[in-house]
């Protein structure tokens, strides 16, 4: 009688253990999935500062940027749109383990364990991937950045000035843009296509 | 999370086990002999050392899988910081690109050649 008590004292310790630590787990997962939605959340706000740029494209300079470098990328127009609508945050459920009132016997107790390293398993997996995908969008954001700023001051070397004559340009029935401006406009666009795919990659 | 779990591959045959758990929830205490008793804490040692040796599998396959991908990650991380650095537009471009390609695939997918091993 004694014989598989004693023993269950021990698989009783090994279950306390795992349930502290699947508790613990739980919860940076569900932190690490938090975080990652800030930073798509601020991914896509970043993105917002291409539409002061690319409304002005005519539709043939759109369709030059889309069809030649942006393919099987998310278009001009795309990225604007999804940048432009809140992006819809995710929601993720956790299994949350039952309070068991009585001690269980060794068959519930080995049951429980099993349950437990399985969940522990993939909440592991799912804090990775999140961790990975909020890095990736972190470093994203700032080459987009960069090619934000870049573009900037090639197209508007003069501030406002450099606004202004663009807009008589556009006035006198020319476009904002000129060909020459497209290398910088197309940089724009593909690393605002990179971060677009990033930040709306899954998480598995 | 429940469909993530479907994806896990059984590697570790566990079928056995978890008859064997099937069981050992059958038997009543009191109704056991010494010898009973002795075949039920070997079946109990089996499926706990069988729950932990698979996952411990998983745990460092997993570790193992985020380890490459976070190695080469850091690497285009460095490049867009290298394109930055050295003002060159296609060099963080193209950091970029990779680093798409990277993080936007699925760390399972070779989950399921495994699962068939």
């Amino acid at each position: 009688m004694g014989f598989i008590t004693l023993k269950n004292e021990r698989l009783l310790a090994d279950l306390k253990d795992l349930e502290q630590s699947h508790e613990i787990k739980r919860k940076e997962t569900a932190k690490a999935l938090e975080d990652l939605e800030t930073a798509r959340n601020s991914a896509f706000l970043q993105l917002k500062k291409t539409e002061e740029l690319f409304k002005y494209l005519t539709w043939k300079q759109q369709e030059t940027i889309n069809s030649r470098f942006l393919t099987g990328s998310p278009t001009l127009e795309e990225i604007r749109r999804h940048s432009i609508t809140r992006f819809p945050a995710a929601s993720y459920t956790f299994p949350v383990l039952e309070k068991t009132a009585v001690v269980p016997g060794p068959a519930r107790a080995l049951g429980r364990i099993h349950t437990i390293r399985k969940n522990s398993v993939t909440f592991g997996l799912i804090q990775k991937r999140a961790e990975e995908l909020s890095g990736a969008i972190g470093k994203a954001l700032t080459a987009f950045e960069y090619q934000y700023k870049s573009a900037c001051r090639a197209l508007f070397p003069f501030g406002v000035f450099s606004r202004l004559r663009r807009k008589i340009r556009r006035l006198l029935g020319r476009s904002y843009f000129s060909w020459q401006d497209m290398s910088r406009l197309r940089d724009l666009g593909m690393a605002a296509g990179f971060v677009f795919k990033m930040a709306e990659a899954p998480v598995f | 999370m429940e469909e993530l779990q479907t994806h896990l591959p059984d590697a570790i045959p566990f079928h056995e086990a978890e008859r064997a758990l099937d069981l050992l929830a059958e038997y009543k205490e009191a109704e056991l002999t010494r010898r009973d008793r002795a075949k039920v804490e070997a079946v109990k040692e089996i499926v706990l050392a069988e729950i932990t040796r698979k996952y411990d599998f998983y745990e460092k396959l997993f570790a193992a899988v985020f380890t490459e991908r976070n190695e080469v990650t850091k690497k285009f991380f460095k490049i867009i910081d290298k394109g930055i650095k050295e003002k060159d537009n296609e060099l963080v471009l193209a950091g970029l690109s990779s680093l798409s390609e990277v993080v936007t695939s699925n760390p399972l997918s070779h989950m399921k050649a495994l699962k068939k091993l």
